[in-house]
């Protein structure tokens, strides 16, 4: 994946010019990537434990992204809150 | 170089410290916001940021009961301020630095919030990437390195 990060970070930040450098000089490969079955709460999980963002969502192939926005913005989350049981 | 003021976002919503995370998730909904700016208590008072990523990472993540957390439980206090004259590449570099994505824009007071987003849409770093050198010597105008000579 190549995010905004990566680019703010390794690109503007150092005064790089974004024409004279390629994608796979700045992205993350591989990346954590996240079955589409996986319960929102694990997913908050996995990206809180890892410092991550976003993850693509695979199955046999790309089936979508998922962010941190989507869970705080559509997830039940707030209304709902689901204690998981990780360590019992 | 462009300046924080001027790609900065300048529609900041804040919200108490003692407000629900429930009530900071409604208020980011509504307004379309990644990040809220948390009230002073008093003009001493640091500035403290609550973002999507402390929510997720802090409440989402943990099955916590939003209506029963606090918003300062979770925000970062004092967060990383940016002066309004400073350049977009410095903003970029004192993120890249420090690791935040956004930071409040300060002078007197709160006059509006710079992110990551902010720098990638609407700065000039694609059409005018300055390079090292550059920066140097902006920095430095005084350096033997930094003095144009014409012949």
């Amino acid at each position: 994946m190549v995010t905004e990060t990566d680019i703010v970070y390794k690109v503007a930040a150092y005064g790089e010019d974004p024409k004279q450098m390629r994608v796979y000089e700045i992205m993350t490969k591989p990346c954590i990537v996240v079955p589409p079955d996986l319960g929102v709460e694990y997913v908050a999980r996995l990206f809180a434990n890892t410092r991550i963002r976003r993850a693509p969502v695979i199955q046999g192939g790309l089936m979508g992204v998922i962010s941190i926005s989507d869970i705080l913005k559509k997830s039940d989350f707030v209304e709902k809150p689901k204690r998981i049981y990780i360590e019992d | 170089m462009m300046k924080a003021q001027e790609i900065m976002t300048k529609d900041v919503v804040t919200i108490r410290g003692t407000a629900t995370v429930a009530e900071a998730v409604k208020l980011m909904k509504e307004k379309g916001l990644r990040a809220l700016v948390v009230d002073r208590r008093t003009e001493v008072d640091p500035y403290g940021m609550v973002t999507e990523t402390d929510i997720v990472y802090k409440v989402a993540a943990y099955g916590k009961d939003p209506q029963k957390m606090r918003v300062y439980e979770i925000i970062t206090k004092p967060c990383i301020v940016v002066n309004p004259e400073l350049g977009v590449e410095y903003v970029a570099r004192l993120f890249a630095n420090t690791r935040i994505r956004r930071a409040p824009v300060i002078k007197g007071g709160l006059i509006g919030v710079i992110s990551i987003s902010d720098i990638l849409q609407k700065s000039d770093f694609v059409e005018k990437p300055k390079s090292n050198f550059e920066l140097y010597c902006d920095e430095n105008p005084g350096a033997l390195e930094a003095r144009i000579y014409e012949d």
